[in-house]
C-alpha cells in the first residue's frame, strides 16, 4: 500500500512538474498600418530606429506576424490565430503593439468571445479611434504601395454598429500617447490636420481611447470601459514612431524611446 | 519630409511578401525574420532552434516566431505584492460580463451610435482655414439616404469655397468605378443627397465620397466613409416585440428578430432609466439561426445595483450586424431603427442579484496570475522640479 501511495505521488509529481515546465509567460509584439510584425524592413536605411522588442527575464518575446498590409478583417484573423496558439492552457500573455494594432486588438476583442489569457494589453500611439491623417488625400496618395493606410480613419474605426470599442473581453487595453510640438519637424506637416493634440499621426482622441473624436488637451479624459493611460496626461514628448517602444520601455523591457 | 510621413504611417512594419515580413539587414542575409529580427537588436542574437520557435497555421504560413535573448534567459521573478494587487484589480474591473456595463453621458459612440466622428481640420494650403465635409449618417442600409456637406470657415466666418468635383465609388470589398456626384450651395454649404440604392450594388460595400475644392489654400481633397449594406443583404430585422424576465438576478430583455442569413451576431443595445438618464449598455454575441426568433440582452443584476436607478427602465439604439469572416467591409448592417421599450414595472433593483460575476475563464486567469505572477506596474515618475 505504501509502495502504491509513493508511485501516485511520484506520478502526481511528475504531472506538476509537467505543467509547470509548459506554463509559459509570453509577450507578444505586433506593429501597425502596412507593418507585417514588430520589426521595420526600413531601420536599416536609416529611417525607422526603434523596432526593438522587449524582453524581460524568463518570459518569452514573440515577434507575430499580424499582416496590416491590406485589410482590417485579414489582420484581425492573423491575430486571433496567434492568440489562439500561443494564449490559451496555462500560458498567459501580454500584447505589446503601436498605433493601429491597437485598432485590430480592440475589433477582435469585439467580434469574439474567445477566452484567451491575456492579463493586459499596451498599446503605443493607438490608433483605435482613428487617425484623420488616413483622409487626407495628399497623404493616402503618398503612401502608395499599402493600400490600406487610407482604410484607418475615424468613420473606418469607429463604426455604427458591430465594433463596440467597450466590449475587450474583460481584458484592460493601457494606452501611451506621444504629443509633439513645434520642435518637431512633423508637426509644421500634420498637426493641423489632426484635432486637438497629436503625435504627428494620431490625435488624443485616437491615442487617449476616447469614446468620442474632439480637440483635446489632455489624454486622461474619458475612456472606453477598460482602456486606462499611462504616462502624462499632456502624453511624451516623442513623435508617432519614436512612441513604438514606449510600453514595453515603461514596463521595464528596454528600449526606450 | 514626404518619405518620413510615408515611413511613420508604416508603422513598423513595410515587408513585402508573406510570409517573410521584413527585409534583411546587412547584418544579416539568411532570409529570416527572427534572424533579421535578432541583428536588429544587436547583440541579441537568436539562441534557440528557430524552427521549434515558430507557430504556424494550418496552410503553413508562419504565424509568429520566438525572439530569443540572453535577457531572457535567467528565472523569473515577480513580486507577490504587485500580483496580489493585479489580481485585485483584475476582480474589479471583471465583476460584471464582459459584453455589460454601465453606460455614461461620455459614451457618444453608444448613444449617438450614427453620429460621424468628422472634426474641422485645417486646410492643406493655408492654415487658418478650417475645412469640415461629414455627412449625417455614418452607416446606411436599405433606401436609407446620406446627406453630406463641405463647408469652410476662417475666424469663425463661412469663407467660400469653389466646388471642383465630386465623386462616389464603392472602396470595399473591391474598388469600383466613380460615379459624379453634383453638390448644390444650401444655406452657405456645398451639400448632396447621396441614394446609395441607385448604385447597383447588391452585397454590403464601403463607399468613399470625394469632393475636389479650392477654399482659398489651393486645389485639395476630402475623403468620406460610408458603410452601406443594400436591402437584399439585411441578414436580420427586429420584430418590435418586446418581453422582459428577471434572470439568475439579472434583468434580460428578450427582443424578437426575424433572421434572413443565420451567421454570427453582434447586437447591441442602451437601458436608461425612467428620467432618461444613462443606465447600462449591453451586447449579444452569439449565432442566429434563420427564421423568427429572439434574442437575449442581459442587463447584469449586480450593475444595475450598482447604478442604483430604480426601474422602469426603456431602451434605446437597438441596432445589430452579423460578423462575416476575412472581409472587409465586415459587417452586415441591420437597419438602426429606433425602437423602444419599457421594462415592467413589477421588480425592483433588490429583486436583482448583488453578486459579481463569475466565470470558468476568470477564475482560470486569477488561477493563472497566481501560478505565473504578473508585471509589476511601475512607480510613477517624480513630478518635475519647480
Amino acid at each position: 500500500m505504501k509502495r502504491l501511495v509513493m508511485m501516485l505521488a511520484l506520478v502526481l509529481v511528475g504531472l506538476f512538474a509537467e505543467t509547470s515546465a509548459h506554463a509559459a509567460v509570453r509577450n507578444i509584439f505586433y506593429a501597425g498600418t502596412c507593418s507585417y510584425g514588430w520589426s521595420d524592413a526600413a531601420q536599416n536605411s536609416g529611417y525607422q530606429t526603434v523596432d526593438e522588442f522587449g524582453f524581460w527575464s524568463g518570459e518569452e518575446t514573440w515577434d507575430a506576424y499580424v499582416d496590416e498590409r491590406t485589410s482590417t478583417s485579414g489582420a484581425v484573423a492573423g491575430l486571433k490565430s496567434t492568440l489562439d496558439q500561443l494564449c490559451t492552457g496555462s500560458n498567459s500573455c501580454y500584447v505589446f503593439t503601436y498605433s493601429q494594432g491597437g485598432a485590430i486588438l480592440s475589433k477582435l476583442f469585439s467580434d469574439y468571445s474567445t477566452n484567451w489569457n491575456i492579463v493586459w494589453a499596451a498599446v503605443a500611439a493607438n490608433n483605435e479611434g482613428g487617425s484623420e491623417l488616413s483622409s487626407a488625400d495628399w497623404l493616402a496618395e503618398l503612401v502608395l504601395g499599402c493600400s490600406y493606410a487610407s482604410h484607418v480613419r475615424p468613420a473606418d474605426n469607429r463604426p455604427s454598429s458591430g465594433w463596440n470599442h467597450n466590449d475587450t473581453n474583460g481584458k484592460t487595453i493601457k494606452n501611451f500617447g506621444g504629443n509633439i510640438g513645434a520642435g518637431h519637424a512633423l508637426w509644421w506637416v500634420t498637426s493641423g490636420l489632426l484635432p486637438g493634440e497629436d503625435d504627428g499621426v494620431v490625435a488624443f482622441h485616437s491615442s487617449g481611447a476616447s469614446p468620442s473624436t474632439g480637440s483635446y488637451s489632455s489624454l486622461c479624459g474619458s475612456h472606453w470601459t477598460n482602456h486606462t493611460v499611462l504616462g502624462p496626461c499632456g502624453g511624451y514628448d516623442y513623435d508617432h514612431l519614436e512612441m513604438k517602444t514606449q510600453a514595453s520601455c515603461y514596463y521595464g523591457g528596454g528600449n526606450c524611446p | 519630409m514626404v518619405v518620413v510621413v510615408i515611413l511613420l504611417m508604416r508603422g513598423g512594419g513595410g515587408g513585402s511578401s508573406a510570409p517573410t515580413p521584413v527585409g534583411v539587414s546587412g547584418a544579416d542575409r539568411s532570409g529570416d525574420p527572427a534572424a533579421a529580427a535578432a541583428a536588429r537588436n544587436g547583440a541579441r542574437r537568436p539562441t534557440g532552434p528557430v524552427e521549434a520557435q515558430a507557430i504556424h497555421d494550418d496552410d503553413g504560413t508562419v504565424r509568429a516566431r520566438r525572439v530569443d535573448s540572453p535577457l531572457t534567459a535567467g528565472a523569473a521573478t515577480y513580486d507577490p505584492e504587485a500580483t496580489a494587487r493585479a489580481i485585485a484589480a483584475y476582480r474589479e474591473q471583471t465583476k460584471y460580463p464582459p459584453t455589460t456595463n454601465a453606460l455614461r453621458s461620455v459614451d457618444v459612440d453608444l448613444l449617438d451610435p450614427d453620429h460621424r466622428p468628422e472634426q474641422p481640420t485645417a486646410s492643406r494650403g493655408d492654415s487658418d482655414l478650417q475645412i469640415i465635409y461629414t455627412g449625417d449618417h455614418l452607416g446606411l442600409t436599405g433606401d436609407e439616404r446620406l446627406t453630406s456637406w463641405l463647408q469652410a470657415e476662417r475666424d469663425g466666418q463661412a469663407a467660400p469655397v469653389k466646388m471642383i468635383g465630386a465623386a462616389v465609388r464603392v472602396i470595399e470589398p473591391a474598388l469600383g468605378e466613380a460615379t459624379p456626384l453634383t453638390y448644390t450651395q444650401v444655406d452657405g454649404r456645398w451639400q448632396h443627397v447621396l441614394d446609395p440604392s441607385t448604385l447597383g450594388v447588391t452585397t454590403p460595400v464601403t463607399l468613399g465620397m470625394t469632393v475636389t475644392f479650392d477654399a482659398g489654400g489651393g486645389v485639395e481633397q476630402r475623403v468620406l466613409h460610408v458603410a452601406y449594406t443594400p436591402t437584399a443583404a439585411i441578414p436580420a430585422r427586429f420584430t418590435g416585440t418586446f418581453r422582459d424576465v428577471v434572470e439568475n438576478g439579472s434583468l434580460v430583455i428578450y427582443a424578437g428578430i426575424e433572421v434572413a442569413q443565420a451567421g454570427f451576431f453582434l447586437i447591441d443595445c442602451n437601458l436608461y432609466g425612467p428620467g432618461n438618464e444613462p443606465v447600462a449598455w449591453t451586447r449579444f454575441k452569439g449565432d442566429l439561426p434563420q427564421g423568427a426568433g429572439e434574442v437575449r440582452l442581459e442587463f447584469f443584476g449586480k450593475l444595475l445595483r450598482d447604478q442604483g436607478v430604480e426601474p422602469p427602465f426603456h431602451i434605446g439604439q437597438l441596432r445589430g450586424a452579423r460578423r462575416v469572416e476575412l472581409r472587409d467591409p465586415s459587417y452586415d448592417q441591420m437597419e438602426l431603427g429606433a425602437w423602444s421599450y419599457t421594462t415592467r414595472s413589477d421588480f425592483h433593483l433588490a429583486d436583482l442579484s448583488d453578486a459579481e460575476f463569475d466565470d470558468d475563464h476568470k477564475r482560470h486567469m486569477i488561477d493563472l496570475m497566481q501560478a505565473n505572477g504578473v508585471k509589476p506596474e511601475p512607480a510613477p515618475a517624480p513630478a518635475p522640479a519647480p
